[in-house]
């Protein structure tokens, strides 16, 4: 395994806004972004999602052909937002993106855009299939975006394992840098809301009818959410190379495979427990010096149970020092975004020496009672070392670990 | 419709719908459709109120009235027949 | 620390049918699985016979298995047979999975968008099914495989792209054995989307031929088993031939088509091509890709004639084509043999030799199968005889 790589540069948008500096101040401020769904008309059992409205992603029309801008998806664009910040923020200029890998983690690409095609042509307004409408289709089109519009032409790779596949671009990232497949590496995560993710979690009751709240007791699913995140990796000696400012360090990650069941995680969380002790084992940092984990933290009956208990395990009677919190209760289940957007959100943690809250969290199960959640409002904190994890539909688990640059 | 043919009806809407292994002639009448027979988890439960209701045009509405319906074959068959009065 | 990687096993579904023996078989003929479609005239494309669910899928859980998640996993069984290999004697920590497909599970996506139109409600039993990892799920419940697993998706270079991740993990010591390989379904509504977008041949699909009018559609899958070389000698398991990691590059081009400049992709190509006794092209027939990719082809090879066959013209183009053309170098690097392409008629482009007519009988030290895909995609596969 090889060693820490250096995250360099961040960029997101979120339904916290568009931007890095808007998601930190929204995580300060524990504001929630899960509101009502306007995306689409849908009726069902809920009517809540974290939206990114369509003109915070912005048009790209200096970066691209005007044809090819207006058959850019939601996701498309919210990649390509995101991942313009990043290289901003690294300062990696056009000869230094030249050879950059790009590594994008997705689950629904183009469908919202996929959907209204459909449905025009089976509603009878469109005689045949307009196949303009649908290039964004393919999943690996916001690789393609990112890469042609930022001149990125090093390996390119479009990773799907539903809720863990940006967390799993993130790893591959790393591994690409550190086995010098590519000098710099940027891992992507990009998800917009879609009826048939919306329906489809609505349809398995796993929609909590009000904002998702996480390791509460009265808890009743997730909250869907939307939007990307782009992070700038590299190998360490590169970055300082180049005069590049560190903003933290991914010393590890690991990754496992319940082989259980298509929906339900292991109920003994064995899987998820492999790739967390994975993790911290590939980054050399023994549980005990963990001081925060940004949670999965879904909000389902099923996920938080697995997860405290997995916590517990690894981390034992030290559990209640170890700061533990869910993003997705301030900017919902991005799915396939979740895992990058949650590692960045983890990076503003570390660099702010600030833990974000689990908003909502009310009152946590009884015999959870001596974890520490951070309920509703975040809190200052001097931490260092931290965790975050993603589970995937289907069993798919990937924790990486992540800490302040002056850790190494 | 008979009763007879109305349980075959819903033998066979089970295999099909649910995408069983078992023929249907083999699903007991009275056996429990969501005990350990037949292997059925939640998300068959949430498929099968959808093909009932859409099949023999009845209203499930809740998971009080499901568990009712769905206690075995013959109990479903009496449920609908007392739904479609 | 980078070991050897050995292709030990292989699995074929197709147009040619259930296994790679009627695969290569097929291909070696001359023939062509592309056959007239049902649902109405003028629908025609590749499309793997009816597969028999009990004969590759064990577990209950596989009562609610999609199409593409069966072609996937029957491949891998299919693979894993013709490597020696039993899934009982993996260690499920040690055994990897790195699967691909472009499209995923159309059929059900196309079933869960028509009722939720229709009653404007969700199918909770399908939808598990139609996240792109839906086969590595099944894959991995039915073979018992805990180790590294990933679904990657690539368009036209998905195959190729999961084979090489496959190769990166054996190279790099994290699994002991990896099913690597991709799947891809046809569907009514995919052919018409691309019917209506005129993006089909009028008949005959003709790859490389400068007189081709497009591509016909197809499906199919296929798995490969691969191994540290050391371990597959060790066990005196037969190796088709050895495969070599690469990361892979990116060329411009317009996001949704082809690129226009065969240069930067003749550049990354060169090396791979320089002492190669084939190439396994990805060409379908569309012209926009025949012709660029033609030209690559041509300036990386330089002034050495290289054999090139298309397996598209036969098999169908489709996302996951590439994995049954890596299949093809495999074989074709085993048993001394390359394959037709089917439907040349006259002159190939930019002077390739491309095999027609008959298969060609030729020793074969070291092949690469091209992996272009739309928007700059380029994850070319070098096999080379072990």
């Amino acid at each position: 395994m090889p060693a820490a790589v250096a995250i360099t540069g961040l960029g997101a948008i979120t339904g916290l806004g568009g931007d890095v500096a808007a998601l930190a101040t929204g995580l300060r401020e524990g504001r929630c972004a899960i509101a009502r769904l306007t995306a689409f008309p849908y009726r069902g059992r809920c009517d809540l999602a974290a939206q990114v409205p369509d003109a915070e992603a912005g048009s790209h029309g200096d970066r691209l052909p005007p044809a090819t801008e207006r058959r850019l998806s939601h996701a498309d664009r919210m990649a390509l937002a995101a991942a313009t910040e990043a290289c901003r923020d690294a300062g990696l200029d056009a000869p230094s993106r030249c050879t950059a890998a790009v590594y994008v983690g997705a689950t629904t690409g183009g469908m919202r855009e996929t959907e209204e095609a459909y449905r025009r042509f089976r509603g009878g307004q469109d005689a045949r299939f307009r196949l303009s409408r649908l290039l964004g289709t393919p999943l690996s089109t916001a690789a393609t975006v990112v890469s042609q519009a930022l001149g990125l032409f090093g390996p390119r790779s479009t990773l799907s394992t539903a809720c863990s596949s940006s967390a799993l671009a993130l790893a591959a990232a790393a591994e690409a840098v550190a086995g010098g497949r590519a000098p710099v590496a940027l891992a992507i995560g990009t998800d917009q809301l879609c009826r048939v993710t919306y329906a489809g979690f609505d349809a398995l009751q796993a929609l909590d009818p009000s904002p998702c709240r996480p390791f509460d007791r009265e808890r009743m699913g997730l909250s869907l959410g939307e939007g990307a995140a782009a992070l700038v990796v590299e190998n360490v000696d590169h970055a300082r190379a180049r005069g590049a400012r560190l903003r933290a360090l991914l010393l590890g990650h690991g990754s496992s495979n319940d082989a259980h069941h298509v929906t339900a995680p292991h109920p003994d969380g064995a899987g998820a427990r492999v790739a967390l002790e994975a993790a911290l084992a590939a980054a050399r940092v023994p549980p005990a010096a963990v001081d925060y984990v940004n949670a999965h933290g879904s909000g389902t009956r099923q996920n938080d149970a697995v997860e405290v208990g997995v916590l517990r395990t690894v981390f034992g009677a030290r559990l209640g020092r170890v700061a533990v919190s869910s993003s997705k209760s301030q900017v919902g289940h991005c799915l396939g975004a979740a895992g990058a957007i949650e590692a960045l959100i983890t990076v503003i943690a570390l660099e702010q020496g600030f833990l974000p809250p689990t908003v909502n969290l009310r009152h946590p199960e009884p015999t959870w009672d001596d974890l520490d959640l951070v309920a509703t409002a975040g809190r200052r904190a001097p931490i260092a070392v931290a965790v975050s994890s993603s589970y995937g539909f289907g069993g798919h688990n990937v924790t990486l670990v992540l800490a302040r640059p002056d850790a190494l | 419709m008979n009763r007879d043919a109305l349980r075959d009806q819903v033998k066979d809407l089970l295999v099909t719908g649910l995408r069983l292994d078992v023929p249907a002639a083999e699903i007991a009448d009275d056996s429990p459709i969501f005990g350990d027979g037949l292997g059925l988890d939640s998300i068959d439960a949430l498929e099968l109120v959808v093909l009932v209701e859409e099949k023999f045009h009845v209203s499930i509405p809740d998971e009080e009235v499901g568990r009712r319906a769905f206690a075995s074959v013959s109990a479903l068959v009496e449920f609908i027949l007392s739904e479609r009065g | 620390m980078s070991h050897a990687v050995a292709i030990t096993g292989i699995g074929v579904l197709s147009g040619f049918g259930i296994g790679t023996e009627p695969f290569w078989e097929g291909l070696v003929a001359g023939r062509s699985a592309i056959g007239a479609l049902p649902g109405g005239p003028g629908r025609r494309g590749a499309v793997v016979p009816p597969i028999e669910l009990r004969a590759f899928a064990r577990t209950p859980a596989a009562r609610r298995i999609d199409r593409v998640s069966l072609l996937t996993l029957a491949a891998s069984r299919l693979a894993l047979a013709d490597a020696g290999l039993a899934p009982e004697s993996f260690e499920p920590a040690r055994t990897a999975l790195a699967l691909g497909s472009a499209f995923g599970n159309v059929a059900e996506t196309v079933d869960f968008l028509d009722r939720l139109i229709a009653r404007g409600a969700g199918n909770a039993f399908v939808f598990p099914n139609l996240v792109m990892n839906a086969p590595l799920s099944y894959a991995s419940i039915e073979l018992v495989i805990r180790g590294p697993s990933l679904m990657v998706t690539e368009q036209e270079a998905t195959g190729e792209a999961a084979v090489l991740a496959g190769a990166e993990l054996i190279a790099g010591g994290a699994a002991d054995v990896c099913l690597a390989g991709a799947a891809d379904e046809l569907h009514a509504v995919l052919h018409d989307i691309l019917r209506d977008g005129g993006a089909l041949a009028a008949e005959t699909p003709r790859p490389l031929d400068a007189a081709a009018d497009g591509p016909c559609p197809g499906e199919g899958a296929a798995l490969l088993v691969l191994e540290p070389m050391a371990r597959a000698r060790a066990r005196g398991a037969r190796v088709y031939a050895r495969l070599v990691p690469h990361a892979g590059f990116g060329v411009p081009a317009p996001v949704h088509g082809w690129p226009q400049d065969p240069g930067p992709i003749a550049d990354g190509l060169r090396s791979l091509v320089a002492d190669a006794d084939l190439v396994v092209a990805g060409a379908s027939g569309a012209p926009a890709r025949d012709r660029v990719e033609a030209a690559a082809l041509a300036r990386a090879r330089g002034e050495r004639r290289v054999p090139v066959t298309a397996p598209r013209g036969a098999l169908g183009d489709f996302g996951s084509a590439g994995a049954l053309g890596v299949a093809v170098a495999a074989l074709a690097i085993a048993n001394g043999i390359v394959p037709p392409t089917t439907g040349l008629l006259g002159t190939p482009r930019a002077g390739l030799d491309v095999v027609g007519g008959g298969a060609r009988r030729q020793p074969i030290g070291a092949a690469v199968v091209d992996g272009l895909a739309r928007g700059g995609i380029c994850r070319p596969v070098r096999l080379e005889a072990a």
